[in-house]
């Protein structure tokens, strides 16, 4: 008999530790634990939250559509609607950049709760 | 039913799988943790621990290797991590706890060779107790253990050569009476 084999063989006969019988159920135990405490992780952003946001988004859209001087310098809107260039200043306000950073942010915002949300399921499925 | 379909039920959400992957493993895990950590709660906390993480991770195995080897390397790291946070140092041949170890197994009428290989083993880093364990135990190749450990190869061999001429030491001191044939050479 070679000597690694005699202490392979030695080995062999101390055999393996015995795990407990029921280890399997609490394993299982622990997943399921786990994965209720993560279903009731309230989330980052309710629907109040978003209401308020899509709120103010409206108001700084509204008030950058209606009050555009105030922001960029372009003509109020009632006189644009007069002389009828509304449509190109409509243009303007979408592109000025209140409204680009009221999307930027929104847009971050949904991702990261989406990012989050899917987390949450990766971590429920375990 | 082979380890392979037992993983494509256990991915699709049977538990009932799942169960029969940790009841076919736990004892692998389970020796390896103990032989680490050296504590029967720690162990068992460990290897729960670990099935959790196969449980996550279980997407992560796509069959190229050995499921043992995989599952081996996350026991291994896992108990090494563990054991890391407890700061337990390891015991030299020269710590009174040894000397202790060996005064109760000479007391003994019959020697007990578990008991004291299980002693012996205790005095090695949890590292070397491990690498000891895959190779001799569960007859794991060099690579193997490469593989799940991370270290070289060459300091592989240089960690078992060193752990059983260790253990031989340990082995020799306890069982002055019997006529021990092993050596550290291989």
């Amino acid at each position: 008999m070679k000597e690694n084999d005699q202490w392979t063989a030695l080995f062999q006969e101390v055999g393996r530790h015995k795990a407990p019988d029921d280890l399997e159920l609490r394993v299982v135990e622990r997943i399921r634990e786990r994965s209720s405490v993560v279903s009731r992780t309230p989330q980052l952003f309710g629907p109040r939250h978003w209401s308020l946001a899509a709120i103010l988004f409206v108001v700084v859209a509204a008030s950058g559509w209606l009050f555009p001087g105030r922001m960029h310098g372009t003509t109020p809107i009632l006189r644009t609607v007069t002389d009828g260039s509304w449509g190109h200043q409509l243009l303007e306000v979408i592109s000025s950049p209140w409204a680009l950073a009221g999307c930027a942010v929104t847009l971050v915002l949904l991702l990261l709760d989406r990012a989050l949300s899917k987390r949450g399921h990766l971590l429920i499925r375990g | 039913m082979e380890d392979l379909a037992i993983i494509a039920l256990a991915r699709s959400g049977d538990m009932n799988a799942f169960c029969t992957l940790v009841a076919r493993y736990k004892h692998m895990v389970f020796t390896v943790a103990n032989r680490v950590l050296r504590d029967q709660l720690d162990a068992e906390e460990v290897t729960q621990d670990v099935f959790i993480k196969i449980h996550d991770k279980l997407n992560e195995f796509h069959g190229s290797g050995k499921f043992s080897t995989w599952l081996y390397s996350i026991a291994y790291r896992t108990a090494i991590s563990a054991v890391r946070r407890k700061r337990t140092v390891a015991i030299s041949l020269d710590d009174p706890q040894v000397a202790d170890v060996a005064a109760e197994m000479s007391g003994l009428d019959h020697m007990d060779r578990n008991l004291i290989l299980e002693n012996a083993m205790a005095t090695l880093p949890p590292e070397d107790a491990a690498i000891l364990t895959m190779y001799h135990l569960e007859e794991m190749s060099v690579q193997e253990i490469v593989t799940v450990t991370g270290i070289g190869a060459s300091n592989v061999k240089v960690k078992l050569h060193r752990s059983r001429k260790r253990l031989s030491a340990i082995l020799h001191q306890q069982l002055k009476s019997e006529v021990w044939t092993l050596t550290t050479d291989g």
